[in-house]
């Protein structure tokens, strides 16, 4: 019913969804997710075999007050992150190969009490990539901007655009 | 000088709502009294209106065991009122709330994208803390940005000039508008819903979604209840274009709902898994 955000360029991209997360092999399609808000965005990519992936999460992990079971594992951090590896190295990307990027992690503005989700989920990624000896090649989270992340299938290259303006986060 | 009232009549295109859909919010405004054939009659002036509500009757989701529903009167039996106008506001706004608002960044989709989160995520909200209708509340979230349009069509490519001043990290986007313009888009967005003649709750939810006064006069649960769906849809990054997460918070509102850290994210789960029925996943080409 809603219509996924209009470009105005009539390139072939896959879009990440919020909660979202997409894997490819063919290197003329780039990821994009439009506007992280606290939600992060987590890029991977092998240069040899031009294999990657974005994951766009939400929340840190589900409530221990939820009861479901059938939530989408890619709304978390903590199931979306090993998922979006996994997914990669079935496709036959190698984890020593792999240039990990994130963005995304803001907060909206309090002078109280916040909820610090942006924060959160900035912590479990860390959390996450440290116990699996993982090291973020580029990273930019936090502060009050929302962003639009785009990974290059094709180079491997990361951009970002906020408020308007894209900017480079990694290139080879 | 020209009070908000003279300026949005001046203007040539003001964005407008079907009347169908401006009579259905209206009649449900004051709930108690709405007649189910008030509704039906309301519905039936509108054919672009009968197809939507028939289609949803029908759908997986909501269609009855028993067959088909072949009219509006079985849709609004099976449905009940408050879904029916749910699917009619959500319907009827679409195209409205569905373009490109360049002064704010937003690409078509965008704008209404962040309404339907902060719609369902008002809904969820006013189901859990039980504090007002969630019907009333989904419209509130619906309706909560629709002078963001306003803004467009009063000051066209200024706009986006203006919104793109701020280079300081933590600049407070309704100050902003404030200093740029005289007033703000929540303000100039209840205006054009007091000429619409929407309920009173519902053009206070639109005036104060992005400040809930202190007074309970002024405020109150429903107003309360959808600042705080407008903070998950921007969490959320919903509708965010180049104002971003630069909009407060209010602690209040939080400790006055009786709403946790623990809430806040199921709402954001349950909103994001409602947004799924009303935006199918398609990959754009």
């Amino acid at each position: 019913m809603t219509p996924q955000p209009q470009t105005l360029s009539s390139e072939k991209k896959l879009i990440v969804g919020v909660g979202d997360m997409k894997v490819s092999t063919d290197p003329t399609m780039p990821i994009y997710t439009y506007a992280l808000g606290s939600c992060i965005g987590i890029t991977i990519y092998d240069p040899n075999v031009k294999i990657g992936g974005m994951l766009h999460f939400m929340l840190p992990q589900p409530g221990k007050e939820n009861k479901r079971t059938d939530l989408n594992p890619f709304m978390f951090g903590s199931t979306g992150i090993p998922s979006l590896f996994k997914h990669c190295y079935s496709l036959g990307a190698v984890k020593e190969r792999l240039i990990v990027c994130a963005a995304g992690g803001a907060e909206v503005m309090t002078h109280g009490k916040a909820f610090a989700i942006g924060d959160r989920n900035r912590t479990i990624m860390r959390k996450i990539f440290w116990k699996n000896n993982i090291i973020l090649a580029a990273e930019e989270t936090g502060g009050n901007d929302a962003r639009t992340m785009v990974l290059d299938l094709e180079t491997g290259e990361v951009r970002l655009k906020i408020r308007g303006k894209e900017s480079v986060l990694w290139k080879p | 000088m020209e009070t908000l009232k003279e300026r949005l009549e001046a203007l040539n295109q003001l964005p407008s709502l079907p009347i169908a859909t401006l009579k259905l919010i209206r009649i449900l405004g004051q709930s108690e009294v709405a007649e189910y054939e008030d509704i039906e009659e309301v519905i039936q002036t509108d054919s672009a209106l009968v197809s939507a509500v028939l289609k949803t009757a029908n759908s997986a989701l909501y269609a009855p065991k028993s067959g088909k529903v072949a009219t509006i009167g079985d849709a609004l039996r099976n449905l009940g009122l408050r879904k029916i106008q749910e699917i009619a506001v959500a319907h009827q706004t679409g195209p409205i709330l569905g373009k490109a608002v360049e002064g704010y960044g937003l690409l078509g989709g965008q704008l209404w994208q962040g309404a339907l989160a902060g719609a369902i995520a008002s809904q969820v909200i006013a189901s859990q803390t039980k504090k007002c209708d969630p019907g009333e509340a989904f419209v509130g979230g619906l309706l909560r940005d629709i002078g963001k349009l306003v803004m467009q069509a009063l000051f066209g490519d200024r706009l986006i000039d203006a919104n793109l001043k701020p280079e300081d990290s933590e600049w407070n986007q309704i100050e902003h508008e404030k200093k740029e313009f005289g007033f703000d888009h929540s303000e100039i967005g209840a205006e054009l819903a007091l000429l619409w003649k929407l309920p009173d709750a519902l053009v206070k939810a639109i005036r104060f979604h992005h400040g809930p006064p202190e007074d309970q006069e002024l405020g109150g649960a429903l107003v309360d209840i959808v600042h705080i769906g407008d903070i998950v849809a921007l969490a959320m990054g919903c509708g965010t274009g180049i104002d971003g997460l630069h909009y407060e918070a209010s602690s209040e509102s939080l400790q006055r709902m009786e709403f946790k850290r623990a809430d806040f994210e199921q709402a954001m789960i349950e909103t994001r898994i409602r947004l799924e029925a009303f935006q199918p996943h398609q990959e754009d080409n």
